[in-house]
């Protein structure tokens, strides 16, 4: 189960990097990225956790190995960001909370908004949180060379 | 030097980075950049999710001077938002002349990929997430041959020039469509909730969403609230046609 998960998303995320135009010399890489944050997700869902903390320790994973591609590899973070967190982020929540509207089913609706919103702001807070690792880390390698 | 190439220049970056899905913060900092090389007192730089605006002053120039430029279409083209990175980084250590970075600016716009390549990559996000949401056999089969039935779909409306809006709309309702017949001539027990989220995939505004929270946690909030507005869209014309095609085939089934 937790394998074919993972290797869903590596070859979604691999589709997606192409819809989006990611430089071809990077399509693997940014299935990995995707493929770890799929992994993370479903491990963390695995071990009971709530999907909005699944969303935030996933996006977490997704952002510091983003980080870490772009500077092994000199290339800029949203590369491998934008399509690694695609299965992360909530575009089939925000297509929830609308077919509910239009179907007349307030809770439900109200239900998928709330949670369409958290996992945005935890995704918010994970891409905050690895951008300030990394930052801290620019700062320590300047202050070694100064 | 010749200011209207450099303002020309400027704009030019700009909008391929706001053309091409990059943050605005992103596409501000490319144009100050740009423009910062040039050594004058004063560089403005403004960019919304539907226009840009820069102004450069010195004494040296009899009067500012400022351009505006409105931008119409967006999409996400990763590999663009690169190379105009790429350029101007080089053209602000002094590697490239101004002329070079402006001619290498308008060769930006080269597509990558094929339509084949296009077509297969939505086929495999599909399937990708059929896997993903923890479907069987049935799902995973059923989600590639919706996945077909998209990628034709979405092809021809590219060929039609049709907006956005329509493009979602025609393309959901024949995902629904699809996936309607698939359940009742071939598959009955399959779950055609998890092959419709899995098929809708491709058109949901991902991007937007990341784009609106980067944006917003830069500071601004101009900009992510229009992208939130953007993905809020795109989400409607989606469940619109979603609503639509399931609505039509169980008149007609």
């Amino acid at each position: 189960m937790l394998g074919i998960g993972t290797i869903g998303v590596f070859i979604s995320v691999f589709g997606f990097a192409v819809i989006i135009e990611t430089p071809r010399k990077y399509l693997f890489q940014v299935g990995i990225v995707g493929a770890i944050g799929g992994f993370v997700y479903l491990i963390s869902e695995y071990f009971g956790c709530e999907n909005v903390l699944a969303s935030f320790l996933s996006a977490f994973a997704i952002a510091i190995v983003s980080h870490a591609f772009a500077r092994i590899l000199k290339a800029p973070v949203i590369i491998f960001l934008i399509a690694g967190i695609l299965p992360t982020v909530p575009g089939a929540g925000m297509y929830r909370i609308v077919h509910y509207i239009i179907e007349g089913n307030n809770s439900r609706a109200g239900f998928y908004f709330l949670e369409t919103l958290k996992i945005a702001g935890v995704i918010a807070l994970a891409i905050f949180l690895a951008d300030m690792v990394f930052g801290l880390f620019k700062l320590i390698d300047k202050s070694k060379k100064a | 030097m010749d200011y209207r190439l450099l303002m020309d220049t400027a704009i030019l970056a700009g909008e391929i980075m706001l053309k091409s899905g990059a943050e605005t913060y992103r596409a501000e900092d490319t144009m100050a950049h740009i423009l910062k090389v040039s050594g004058l007192e004063k560089v403005e730089t403004y960019v919304t999710m539907t226009g840009i605006m820069a102004m450069i002053d010195d004494a040296s120039l009899e009067r500012p001077y400022s351009v505006i430029n409105r931008v119409d279409t967006r999409g996400t083209y990763l590999d663009r938002v690169m190379k105009v990175n790429d350029i101007s980084r080089r053209y602000c250590a002094g590697e490239l002349s101004l002329e070079e970075a402006n001619t290498l600016l308008k060769k930006v716009e080269e597509k990558q990929y094929s339509i084949k390549d296009y077509n297969i990559a939505i086929i495999l996000i599909t399937v990708g997430f059929a896997m993903f949401f923890g479907g069987g056999m049935k799902e995973v089969l059923g989600a590639g041959i919706v996945g077909i039935v998209e990628a034709f779909l979405i092809t021809l409306c590219k060929r039609l020039r049709f907006n956005t809006i329509i493009h979602n709309i025609v393309t959901s309702a024949g995902i629904a469509g699809a996936s309607y017949l698939i359940f009742k001539l071939a598959f009955l027990k399959m779950d055609m909730d998890i092959v419709i989220i899995s098929a809708i995939m491709p058109l949901v505004p991902g991007v937007a969403i990341t784009n609106a929270i980067r944006d917003t946690l830069q500071g601004d909030y101009l900009s992510g609230s229009a992208r939130m507005l953007e993905a809020f869209v795109k989400a409607s014309t989606i469940a619109l046609g979603i609503g639509l095609g399931l609505a039509v085939c169980a008149k007609i089934f």
